[in-house]
């Protein structure tokens, strides 16, 4: 196990976790870079069920950073294959070159979005709060995966479930409302999403 | 999925929360990705979520992402009445997708700010041009643009020349506003590039093919086709030379040709008194009906309009509900793919026929109707 660091959520629970899983939070690295004898970071607007999803995530990310953002796969000193020999794999090559060329990396990414798109099925009511925690804490492919489910999230609803899924208000006046659900009164129907 | 989407820099003005505790570009490219047949349910979730799916920043990150959304067409029609006019859009796709059981009505659009009679009217991509018309029996030079995706009405650069059932087209980017006036009128003819931002440029046309009033127009083959009293005219902005640009329109065409028609796929389609649809073909210099429809449609088609919508012909008539207690008008309309057969004869087959009901009063006519990219 490589250099840990210790991160404490907002309802006071500790995770400890390797750096290379951490700081793919570019918030957890920033902080974790300033001089601070304690190496114990606190989270406070991340509440402990949240933040053991997201150090899931980035668990499974600590090989294949930026993945979705940059689509660089993976470094070919990780490559599954090469088993991070150097042989066959010459110094000058760029990452991305690598993984267009290098079967093994391939399909290591694609299984890697499998996963991906499994993990944003989460319960409904964690999306708002991993799109959140990926905002604050600034993990890019978190984002761009939370993203994606927010999105289906939304498709997948109809308005009063929407709203509840991220806290909305409606505010629509009644006469408003009165003159929406005339020109939507087809809304009334069965929705199959 | 899976491929990177580029990062979808918008700035977006501060309207307000889209989604508590996400800063609202991140909000956007949420709601950017889901498919347009949800957006009826999302203009209903809150207020900002509303005013977002007009907003130009909506149009510019969902065209940012590489969305699998079929291309987004709808009809502009324009209903008129004796006291009345009003204009709607139709969209197939909301109608047709899902698993929906009641279709979504057509949306009601707000009225042009002139309410001018006899425009002309034409469509270049998500815009609507309409020319003219008069407004308190006087002729008008004024243009008025309507934008399908902020849908909203804009004035364009004014006409040179004041006209009412001139005839309008759009070719090679280029809007043209042809006749509708006195034939001695400089700018009889006349066309604007709207993307310049510029002003009407007169065409020049030899005085001897200039008529008044315009029937009907259409764009077969890049050459401008209208159909006036006495016969129709041919426009080739192509053509090396002014002269060589205008000419009659063939006379086989002229015979057959009854106003109101449409081009899809090369083949010019009117509608005849008998109650046929009718094609024209410019290579074989013939018309030829259209099979494949006959027993599927009724029989007479009561102020058949048709127009092509995605390439295919879409055909609108006023249905025949009179008898009923409803207030509201009632518009039939159906949408045909038409394919050539090896010996050149037209097979079409009717992909879908319905009713629509429209907020307009009973008796109206379909002044309009034009498709726009959404």
């Amino acid at each position: 196990m490589g250099k840990t660091i210790k991160l404490i959520s907002g309802d006071g629970e500790m995770f400890e976790v390797e750096e290379a899983v951490a700081f793919q939070s570019n918030i957890i690295k920033s902080l974790a870079d300033e001089d601070n004898a304690d190496d114990c970071i606190p989270l406070p607007r991340v509440d402990s069920q949240i933040l053991s999803k997201v150090l899931e995530f980035c668990r499974k990310h600590a090989n294949s950073p930026s993945v979705h953002t940059k689509f660089a796969a993976i470094p070919s000193e990780l490559c599954p294959k090469h088993d991070g020999s150097a042989a066959g794999a010459s110094s000058s090559e760029s990452s991305s070159a690598h993984s267009e060329t290098c079967r093994a990396c391939y399909d290591a990414v694609m299984k890697l979005v499998q996963w991906d798109l499994e993990f944003v099925k989460v319960d409904l009511d964690l999306i708002h709060h991993l799109l959140k925690a990926a905002n604050y804490l600034d993990i890019e492919d978190l984002m761009f995966m939370a993203v994606e489910g927010a999105a289906n999230a939304i498709r997948g609803n109809n308005p009063e479930e929407i709203r509840k899924l991220f806290d909305l208000e409606n505010d629509f006046t009644p006469e408003e409302e009165k003159e929406i659900l005339k020109e939507y009164s087809w809304l009334d129907d069965p929705f199959e999403p | 999925m899976a491929h990177p989407a580029a990062a979808v820099a918008v700035a977006v003005a501060a309207v307000g929360d889209l989604i508590p505790g996400i800063p609202d570009d991140v909000a956007v490219r949420c709601i950017a990705q889901v498919p347009r047949s949800h957006h009826p349910f999302l203009a209903v979730v809150s207020r900002s979520w509303r005013s977002l799916l007009g907003s130009p920043i909506f149009c510019a990150a969902r065209s940012q992402l590489s969305l699998p959304d079929p291309p987004a067409l709808a009809l502009a029609l324009n209903l008129r009445s004796p006291t009345d006019q009003s204009w709607f859009l139709l969209d197939p796709f909301l109608r047709f997708s899902g698993s929906r059981k009641k279709s979504p009505p057509p949306l009601r659009l707000p009225s042009p700010p002139l309410p001018a009679i006899g425009s002309a009217c034409a469509s270049l991509g998500g815009s609507l041009f309409l020319l003219g018309g008069s407004v308190a029996d006087v002729p008008s030079l004024a243009v008025q643009i309507f934008d399908a995706r902020l849908r909203r009405w804009s004035s364009g650069p004014r006409m040179s020349a004041a006209r009412e059932f001139a005839a309008a087209a759009a070719v090679g980017g280029r809007i043209y506003a042809i006749g509708g006036c006195l034939p001695r009128a400089d700018a009889w003819a006349e066309s604007l590039d709207p993307s310049a931002g510029g002003k009407w440029a007169v065409v020049p046309s030899p005085m001897l093919i200039r008529e008044k009033w315009m029937h009907g127009c259409a764009v077969l083959a890049g050459r401008i086709l209208a159909v006036a009293d006495r016969g129709g005219l041919v426009y080739d902005p192509a053509a090396p030379s002014n002269e060589a640009r205008w000419g009659p329109v063939p006379p086989v065409l002229d015979n057959g040709w009854r106003g109101r028609a449409t081009v899809v796929g090369g083949i010019l389609y009117s509608y005849d008194f008998l109650g046929k649809i009718k094609g024209y073909d410019p290579e074989s210099d013939e018309w030829k009906k259209v099979e494949g429809v006959e027993n599927e449609l009724p029989t007479f088609l009561c102020g058949a309009t048709l127009t092509n919508l995605g390439g295919l012909l879409c055909l609108l008539w006023t249905g025949k509900d009179l008898a009923s207690r409803r207030k509201e008008m009632v518009i039939e309309w159906a949408g045909i793919e038409i394919s050539k057969t090896t010996d050149g004869r037209l097979q079409g087959s009717l992909l879908w026929q319905e009713p629509v009901v429209l907020d307009a009063p009973k008796g109206s006519y379909i002044a309009h109707c034009v498709p726009l990219d959404l």
